[in-house]
């Protein structure tokens, strides 16, 4: 009988100890983060939430239909740590702030520029919580700004400002989505340095912070990615700008679509142009020592097809296309060597050619490791083959057409 | 007499092995180059096994403490005994805390760390106290759960497209040095040498004839598998990054994004983690008990239920997980662990050699 009372005591103890009542968390003590801003003031961080108000996206129809609620509410809080800034939100919110769902990590260039992001990247890599996938974004601005703008279609402007980037990475290869992850292995790398997106606002924000923005069908500001934040160890030392950001798509093999503008080569017709779509993209860095000389050899490869023609050719006459093939050749190896010769002025590594370097050689990377200036030393001599596949669904331009039509 | 039969023994070899290594960065120290530290500690650890497989060899029907007592003379087998049974018991009190500490960091907070290593060692003490053969066989039902499981977060990996095969490179670019020095005896100690336990439940082995092919089979399976999922932290994470990490595979699986919507998936990690823990933990904790079985004549109940309230002291020793891992990492790696798992089988495996020697030796003249 004893023996049975302690055996029922101990299953009911282990029943007890079981429920893990100590760290229980319900939905609706929670204030869910989809956004997370970062600005300097007076010297304290100022830390933006963006946090999402479940009964506002549940009710609405539609997406991003003007409800009565803003789907969103922002808090903004300071302190002198930025752990410090997170507490003090618990001095507004009525709930407890949940990092898990926090896609974006927008910082400003002034907390890029002056204090690093080494103490960030800290921060948001040490909690359980914090997802290392969020995306990492510059602006020039106020960061928290951006937190305030309403996109249409979407409910949750922090998802969104994160499917932009991915989009854009897919359909445009200029920005790429830089994961928090992603960027810190760069910034503690020795070989390569850092770069994240900007993201801008243009447009009058203040119009567009409010839900009567979305019952028009214009917007009067949109949020929208622009140029390419490049870091020297974890400061902000400068800005590259779209077609800069695509040569470096280019280098670093991170082309998966793109489209290439280029001027006619036939007589009389130079101001019309051609648009060539990559559609597959590889390049090759082969780093090379010659009299005692680094040289890096850029095999770039692509294949695509005509998605535009603005000039009279015959595109259906294979030595027009090789003409062709040789103009965006041309163009892209122009355009590369154009942007490396801006990286070596701001001697910066984003193409990843030191780390091409110490992966092949590590004594050539040793002794370039040991001059002052390493990007410097390196020159980069660019073969591109460009492969047009296929004109899509006419051959010849349609002004051909019109070509000798009276009337 | 209790007994193992050889799917009880592999399902045991593997699980243990596996324990928390794929968690840990093994040898991180020696940078990109650590996978070539998990080879090379391997084959080392190789060794380590051979000797342990001839000292079971020569002495059959014999647990580790009977062999110990048998070839040592009565007082020095006795202390060394004594010995074996708190390096077991403090093996088992590690991954007792190590498990209480990663809960505590990752999913409850705020849970006591008392109760959740309360819940462990109970459920441990329960597994034993139903004997050796009651707990194989619980360890042969969970092997092929923990194997899908971490096929499938290979998979995963795979196919989240994380992997970067060329952060390995440059391969060896200090020499072969710093890597032996990072397998020497670090990695070995943890996990490879670990090992040593099933000395003392080998003897319960019902078909001995295939102990040492199950047990290299066992052994090598698992060093693969800890090679891959070495390698896949390296190549997710990069060295630098893996430098300050506290709990490599729990990073690298979280950044397991499939189609929207199979992502944060560190629970599965943990749960894995769990069976391995648990497998170890009691494992080394039966150790103990039939250590102290040997000295001293009691139930098995109560020794059960002495040997766990003593882990669970114990447990509360180190002042904080850091000074747990610093304690652990830098200090019995490196001094305390070798004792038990290099030079007292390698004393051990002389003695019996130069015994069996001298005895042959003793049977030829009188033969003659």
């Amino acid at each position: 009988m004893l023996r049975r009372l302690g055996l029922m005591f101990l299953l009911l103890s282990v029943a007890l100890l079981t429920g893990g009542c100590w760290d229980s968390q319900e939905l609706n003590t929670l204030s869910i983060i989809s956004a997370t801003s970062i600005d300097r003031s007076n010297g304290k961080w100022e830390i933006s939430f963006q946090v999402v108000i479940p009964q506002s996206i549940a009710t609405q129809t539609g997406g991003g239909g003007a409800g009565s609620q803003s789907p969103t509410t922002i808090f903004s809080t300071k302190g002198r740590s930025i752990a410090e800034a997170m507490q003090n939100a618990s001095l507004e919110t009525s709930r407890k702030l949940f990092f898990a769902h926090n896609s974006v990590l927008i910082l400003s260039e002034d907390v890029a520029r002056k204090e690093g992001v080494g103490e960030i990247l800290d921060f948001f890599l040490r909690p359980f919580e914090s997802r290392e996938t969020m995306s990492v974004l510059l602006t020039k601005g106020k960061a928290s700004n951006l937190l305030e703008v309403l996109i249409p279609l979407e409910k949750i402007s922090g998802n969104a400002i994160q499917r932009i980037i991915d989009q854009s990475q897919k359909n445009l290869s200029q920005a790429q989505n830089m994961r928090l992850i992603d960027f810190a292995r760069m910034v503690a790398s020795p070989d390569e340095s850092a770069m994240a997106p900007e993201l801008e606002v243009s447009g009058d924000l203040t119009k567009q912070s409010s839900l009567d923005a979305l019952k028009s069908t214009r917007n009067d500001a949109v949020i929208k990615l622009g140029e390419l934040g490049v870091f020297r160890k974890d400061k902000l030392v400068g800005w590259i700008d779209q077609k800069d950001s695509r040569s470096v798509a280019w280098l670093s093999d991170r082309v998966s679509s793109m489209i290439v503008v280029f001027p006619c080569s036939a007589k009389g017709q130079e101001n019309q142009l051609l648009s060539y779509r990559v559609l597959k993209s590889s390049t090759k860095l082969d780093p090379k020592v010659i009299h005692g000389k680094s040289i890096i050899h850029a095999k770039i490869s692509a294949t695509g097809a005509i998605d535009e023609s603005g000039c009279n050719l015959d595109l259906k006459n294979p030595e027009v296309i090789r003409d062709l093939e040789r103009t965006i050749s041309k163009q892209i190896g122009g355009d590369v060597m154009a942007t490396w010769s801006h990286l070596q002025e701001m001697n910066v590594d984003l193409a990843g050619f030191m780390n091409a370097i110490h992966r092949k050689d590590p004594s050539t990377w040793r002794n370039l490791m040991k001059t002052k200036r390493p990007i410097e030393e390196i020159s980069l001599r660019v073969q591109v083959k460009i492969n047009i596949e296929h004109t899509n669904m006419i051959t010849k331009p349609y002004s051909s057409l019109l070509k000798d039509q009276k009337f | 007499m209790q007994k193992i039969d050889k799917y009880e023994l592999i399902a045991m070899m593997i699980l243990f092995l596996i324990g928390t290594s794929p968690l840990y960065e093994l040898g991180v120290g020696a940078k990109q180059d650590a996978w070539l530290v998990v080879i090379v500690a391997m084959l080392a650890g190789l060794l380590l096994l051979l000797v342990y497989l001839f000292i079971q060899k020569g002495n059959e029907e014999r647990n580790l403490f009977e062999i110990l007592n048998q070839h040592l003379g009565r007082i020095l087998g006795t202390i060394v005994t004594i010995a074996y049974i708190f390096y077991f018991s403090y093996e088992s009190m590690r991954n007792t805390r190590e498990f209480g500490d990663i809960i505590n960091i990752s999913f409850l907070p705020k849970t006591p760390l008392s109760v959740l290593m309360l819940i462990m060692i109970l459920l441990s003490a329960y597994a034993i106290s139903k004997g050796t053969e009651v707990f194989f066989r619980v360890v042969e039902f969970l092997l092929p759960f923990t194997i899908l499981g971490y096929f499938l977060i290979f998979l995963m990996f795979i196919v989240s497209k994380n992997i970067h095969l060329e952060r390995l490179q440059p391969v060896l670019e200090h020499g072969i040095m710093p890597v032996v020095r990072e397998a020497i005896p670090k990695v070995i100690s943890f996990p490879f040498g670990e090992v040593v336990v099933f000395l003392a439940f080998w003897k319960h082995l019902n078909n001995k004839k295939n102990l040492s092919k199950l047990s290299i089979f066992s052994y090598l399976f698992v060093g693969i598998l800890l090679l891959i999922f070495n390698l896949l932290n390296l190549t997710i994470l990069s060295p630098e990054i893996l430098s300050i990490t506290t709990l490599p595979m729990l990073r690298s699986v979280r950044l397991i994004e499939i189609a929207d919507f199979l992502e944060r998936l560190d629970p599965v990690i943990i749960l894995l983690i769990y069976i391995g823990i648990f497998v170890k933990m009691t494992a080394f904790y039966l150790g103990a008990v039939i250590g102290l079985s040997y000295l001293i004549k009691m139930s098995h109940k109560k020794l059960t239920v002495i040997v766990g309230a003593f882990i669970y002291t114990i447990s509360f020793a180190a002042p904080n997980f850091i000074y747990h891992t610093w304690i652990g990492f830098t200090r019995n790696l490196v001094y305390d662990f070798p004792v038990f798992q290099i030079w007292i089988p390698l004393a051990l495996a002389a003695v019996v050699l130069t015994k069996r020697l001298f005895s042959r030796k003793g049977k030829q003249t009188r033969g003659s």
